[in-house]
């Protein structure tokens, strides 16, 4: 039986290369195209979402406080000068807490095991079904 | 045929089979010990996204895809992931779950890799497609935790810059470490493998 | 060397297909603009404008809600509403008023006149007693011997009218105080929609605190999809009203101001006869389709406190669409909830009790 042989395989080959380029510049593009999104002023929201209801749309301006109970129990999101972010998880690992704050459409918070999701979101991108406004 | 190392006591001639599986055994054990060792590390390093490590434990397992064979990275990396949730006190539990499953997918990739994408790949693209199972099948059970495809989007694209540093930094610690370890540079184990 | 290329290829295309979504979103040509005024929230979607020509006619909206905020605020003492109270107060009279106000009270006292005190645009006094105009959220009844003397005198006292040239406003000594801060929302929305449309706006939608008016199509060409809130599931809605040109949507709930005592519910939504929230019926919640969204808004309150029954009969005689959502059982909390509506409105929508959820 012929045997191969054995060669250590090469750090970087050219096809490395071309791959990892190619992925580099699709999520930076990606992310530069959110930042020109933003540029533009008009309808930034969060989105506070529970398991899969949205408990809350607010203008990403407003500066509040809001708790919402998840599936753990409570947490306080707060929005103040433009910025979101979570305190007071239940959950063990505070994950959702470490996550930071968030500004930018796109941007997100989840706490998996509580249920709760904070997102940044522009409006009027709407979606297939989306309603254009609510009468309350 | 091969000689003894030198340094280890011989005694007496041994068939070639039980001095393999004498190797094959302590290198498990020693690079079982140094992945935990990596992955208490890993734990302990701050992280961009909660779900998405560095993965500094891969360092070995690719090495060890490169130079043992799939099968003893396949036991140091297995072990690797069960004594460490041992460790961490979660064992069988959703984060263990959670963690087992972006293991075993980055696995299966980075072994399918190892075996028939080299030498088109280098140790770089194996890396990087190692980080990106992981860390995608780490974002797909948090969307399906919340039963909402939106984080997908909108997380994906950050997993693909973080798993191209983190894979890559991983890739080339491998390529070095591999290089350094005389049994994983001469691939003897992992040709022993092929042939039996 | 086939495999790499394969996989650049599909990462190639992967970031080409979420770019080009991103694309879409932006050619849609829609300007997106919220802000707080009124005390509420006002929501401004414009289509198929440019945006610089969007921005600018959504600030002179911004401006006129402004203004109608302060023309109509009772607390303020400059504004033409106080006026009109403090000559009351004084022994009455006649006080010419503005364009506004006069479109505003002619509303008030039509709907007044046509729905038997189902409306009373004079209830400002009652409702600060409740607590109900305050910031602060009421949580108790109000001294029962007061409240009796306030609805006493309401009931008693002449009533607003408006002079036939709708120049002036003739005040009766002791007419209750007016508060119309909630058609004025109304108003403000068919303002925005007059504004949008003499600035050269096609498509908009203007939502001030869930009051609703349309101009044109919104997104793909298609009738504005305007969702009814549910009236206890806060995040579903009953269903979707394809609202066009010309259609006003405004409902009125008793889940947007109340407090509840001793497992009752007490709600913003007074009956002039009584002082106390409106009861009758057991109403949640109505929304109305009319031609103007000051009309709807005031028809909404009424048909509210007339009931299931009543406030049909009423809205089919206004030749005004709407649906009255209540409990059968008479259980407001957690009763069966069940539905009245206008013939009209059931081939506009069909209402889905068990909710929709809101996306």
């Amino acid at each position: 039986m012929a045997r191969a042989e054995f060669q250590l395989p090469p750090l970087a080959t050219a096809t490395d290369w071309v791959m990892l380029g190619a992925v580099f510049l699709c999520s930076l593009s990606f992310y530069g195209f959110r930042m020109l999104e933003d540029r533009a002023e008009g309808g930034l929201v969060t989105v506070v979402q529970v398991g899969d209801e949205r408990v809350a749309v607010l203008p990403a301006r407003k500066d509040t406080v809001l708790v919402v109970s998840g599936k753990l129990g409570e947490v306080r999101i707060v929005q103040q000068a433009g910025e979101l972010w979570l305190e007071d998880a239940p959950c063990r690992l505070k994950i959702c807490e470490r996550m930071g704050h968030i500004h930018r459409s796109g941007e997100v918070i989840v706490c998996a095991p509580n249920k709760v999701m904070v997102r940044r979101e522009r409006v009027g991108g709407e979606r297939e079904g989306t309603l254009d406004a609510i009468s309350r | 045929m091969q000689s003894p190392a030198e340094g280890m006591a011989v005694v007496g001639p041994e068939p070639r089979e039980v001095r393999e599986r004498i190797e094959r055994l302590s290198l498990i054990a020693a690079a079982t010990a140094f992945e935990l060792v990596l992955f208490v590390l890993d734990s302990a390093l701050p992280r961009p996204i909660p779900w998405i490590k560095i993965g500094l434990a891969n360092i070995v397992t690719l090495a060890l895809l490169v130079g043992a064979g799939w099968r003893v990275a396949a036991a140091v990396h297995f072990l690797r992931i069960t004594i460490g949730a041992v460790l961490r006190g979660g064992l069988f539990t959703p984060f263990f779950l959670l963690s087992f499953s972006g293991g075993a997918v980055s696995f299966i990739v980075m072994a399918l890799a190892v075996r028939w994408a080299i030498p088109v790949l280098g140790f770089l693209g194996v890396s990087f497609l190692g980080a990106l199972a992981h860390n995608t099948v780490q974002l797909l059970m948090v969307a399906a935790a919340l039963s909402d495809s939106s984080v997908l989007v909108l997380l994906w694209p950050a997993v693909l810059l973080f798993s191209l540093c983190y894979g890559g930094f991983s890739g080339w610690c491998s390529f070095h470490f591999c290089r350094r370890i005389p049994q994983l540079a001469e691939g003897r184990l992992a040709q022993a493998l092929r042939a039996g | 060397m086939r495999l790499g290329l394969i996989l650049a290829v599909v990462l190639v295309a992967v970031g080409i297909r979420t770019l080009g979504g991103l694309g879409a979103d932006r050619q849609a040509g829609s300007y997106v603009h919220d802000s707080f005024v009124m005390g509420t929230v006002l929501n401004i979607k414009v289509r198929g404008a440019s945006r610089e020509s969007a921005r600018q006619a959504v600030g002179v909206v911004e401006a006129e809600a402004e203004r109608l905020h302060v023309l109509f605020d009772p607390h303020d003492e400059n504004s033409a509403i106080s006026l009109l109270n403090r000559t009351a107060a004084g022994g009455g009279g006649t006080v010419p008023v503005g364009r506004d106000v006069a479109r505003v009270l002619a509303a008030a006292i039509a709907v007044r006149n046509s729905s038997g005190r189902g409306f009373d645009p004079a209830l400002g006094p009652l409702i600060d007693l409740w607590g109900f105009s305050d910031e602060s959220p009421a949580s108790e009844i109000p001294d029962t011997l007061q409240l009796a003397r306030l609805t006493a005198e309401l009931a008693a006292a002449g009533r607003i009218e408006l002079s036939p040239d709708s120049a002036t406003v003739l005040v009766p000594s002791g007419a209750g105080a007016l508060d119309v801060g909630g058609i004025a929302k109304g108003y403000a929305v068919d303002r925005a929609i007059e504004i949008l449309d003499s600035l050269g706006i096609e498509n908009a939608l203007v939502n001030l605190g869930g009051e609703i008016g349309v101009l044109g199509v919104g997104s793909n060409g298609r009738d504005w999809r305007v969702g009814v809130q549910h009236p206890r599931l806060a995040a579903s809605h009953l269903g979707v009203v394809s609202q066009r040109e010309g259609m006003f949507v405004a409902t009125s709930g008793d889940y947007e101001r109340f407090f509840i005592l001793d497992g009752h519910r007490y709600h913003h939504i007074l009956n002039p006869e009584s002082g106390f929230p409106a009861s009758g019926g057991a109403v949640m919640s109505t929304t109305v389709i009319a031609s103007s969204c000051l009309l709807a808004d005031a028809m909404a309150t009424a048909a509210f406190v007339l009931g299931p029954a009543g406030g049909i009969r009423f809205l089919e005689s206004q030749g005004a669409q709407g649906l009255i959502v209540y409990a059968s059982d008479g259980d407001r909390e957690n009763g069966e909830i069940t539905y009245s509506a206008t013939s009209g409105f059931l081939s506009i929508m069909q209402p889905e009790l068990d909710g929709r959820p809101i996306y």
